[in-house]
């Protein structure tokens, strides 16, 4: 499995902080994307192929609660990781039960979320795999 | 009947300083991250980047970045210090301005949730007040709220300090979308006593727009 073309989408209104982030992580092979809203989250994914999602929760116009359910809904293969300087117990449960594929709080240590971003990555290539071949017995 | 209210009172209290916490911790949090990221960046690019003829702009940069997240940590530690101290004494000397600055300060996090801005227009020449900063504080503080929670995105929270005398008018309006703000219910009735008896001063709730009068109080009066 080729880990090396992740497409990741950094969903932050704090702008250094996407930016910043978004710069390491393609130091790490990793074809990041910072946008600062929810609404660019949805547009972004409607117009490329993303696989892995890093969203911020508390962020102006959309909560990130908000963005993930719409993500699930719409993309349900796209693995979506919290990050967040403002997580609650309550917070961490909601997104759990809404389908996010993990549940981090800042700041965040780069290696154990390039970690995370790499087991979400595959976790979307197993469900594509076995999606596909769900398809390919029915035939 | 006022010890239940005074206890309803401390309850609000608790909860409104619980907010403010809460929002800065919420800002902190974020600076440090962004200069955590930036501190790693530069890590990053001296470890397993590849130094080009721009190296050193781009080190200046995340310098910078890393100098503006201290500055801004450090204005609202100090703001968040001062709103701490308001609570030493009960009644004491303060600013207006000072405290409405503050508490804006503290509150934009909130307000940038809904993309909602403040615009002070601040009379310098305000008296200095005897009075109670906090409760003070508390009661603009439900206002606000207010404003931020009924309101959509994109409006403005307007306010305005002029100088009446020896007393101090504060007007908060609303700038933006037409909104019928509901009354604060519950909360009326314990503003309005906090207003009329425990800083002896005026105000009046036209949903869009609220006046308040507040001036100093005779020491021998906050003993009542």
């Amino acid at each position: 499995m080729n880990t090396n073309e992740i497409k990741l989408l950094v969903v932050d209104d704090e702008v250094a902080f996407a930016n910043t982030l978004s710069q390491r992580l393609k130091m790490r092979n990793i074809k990041a994307v910072p946008v600062y809203d929810g609404e660019q989250a949805l547009s972004k994914l409607k117009e490329s192929i993303i696989d892995v999602v890093l969203l911020d929760l508390k962020m102006p116009g959309m909560h990130g609660l908000d963005v993930l359910k719409k993500i699930k809904s719409m993309y349900p293969d796209v693995q979506v990781i919290i990050l967040t300087a403002h997580g609650t117990d309550k917070d961490e449960e909601e997104a759990r039960l809404l389908g996010s594929f993990d549940f981090l709080k800042k700041p965040a240590d780069i290696d154990n979320l390039e970690q995370k971003i790499r087991k979400a990555y595959k976790e979307k290539r197993n469900i594509e795999r076995i999606k596909t071949e769900a398809g390919d017995n029915n035939k | 009947m006022e010890e239940k209210f005074d206890q309803l009172l401390r309850q609000l209290h608790l909860r409104f300083i619980g907010k403010i916490i809460a929002s800065f911790t919420h800002e902190i949090k974020n600076h440090l991250a962004i200069i955590k990221e930036s501190a790693g960046l530069m890590d990053d690019m001296l470890r397993i980047g590849k130094s080009s003829e721009n190296s050193s702009s781009q080190y200046l940069d995340i310098i910078n970045s890393i100098v503006e997240q201290v500055d801004k940590s450090i204005g609202l530690f100090r703001f968040l210090n001062s709103f701490a101290h308001r609570m030493d004494n009960q009644f004491c000397n303060f600013h207006i301005n000072e405290s409405l600055e503050e508490l804006i300060a503290l509150m934009t996090r909130l307000a940038n949730q809904k993309r909602i801005s403040f615009e002070k227009s601040f009379d310098p020449e305000l008296p200095e007040l005897y009075n109670n900063p906090s409760l003070f504080q508390f009661v603009i503080f439900c206002y606000f709220e207010r404003y931020i929670q009924q309101s959509g995105n994109g409006n403005s929270i307007i306010v305005t300090t002029e100088k009446i005398d020896d007393s101090v008018r504060i007007i908060l309006s609303f700038k933006g979308d037409i909104i019928n703000f509901e009354p604060l219910n519950d909360l009326s009735e314990i503003i309005d006593t906090i207003v009329k008896e425990k800083i002896k001063g005026e105000i009046e709730d036209k949903g869009n727009v609220v006046v308040m009068k507040i001036s100093s109080i005779s020491k021998k009066s906050n003993k009542s």
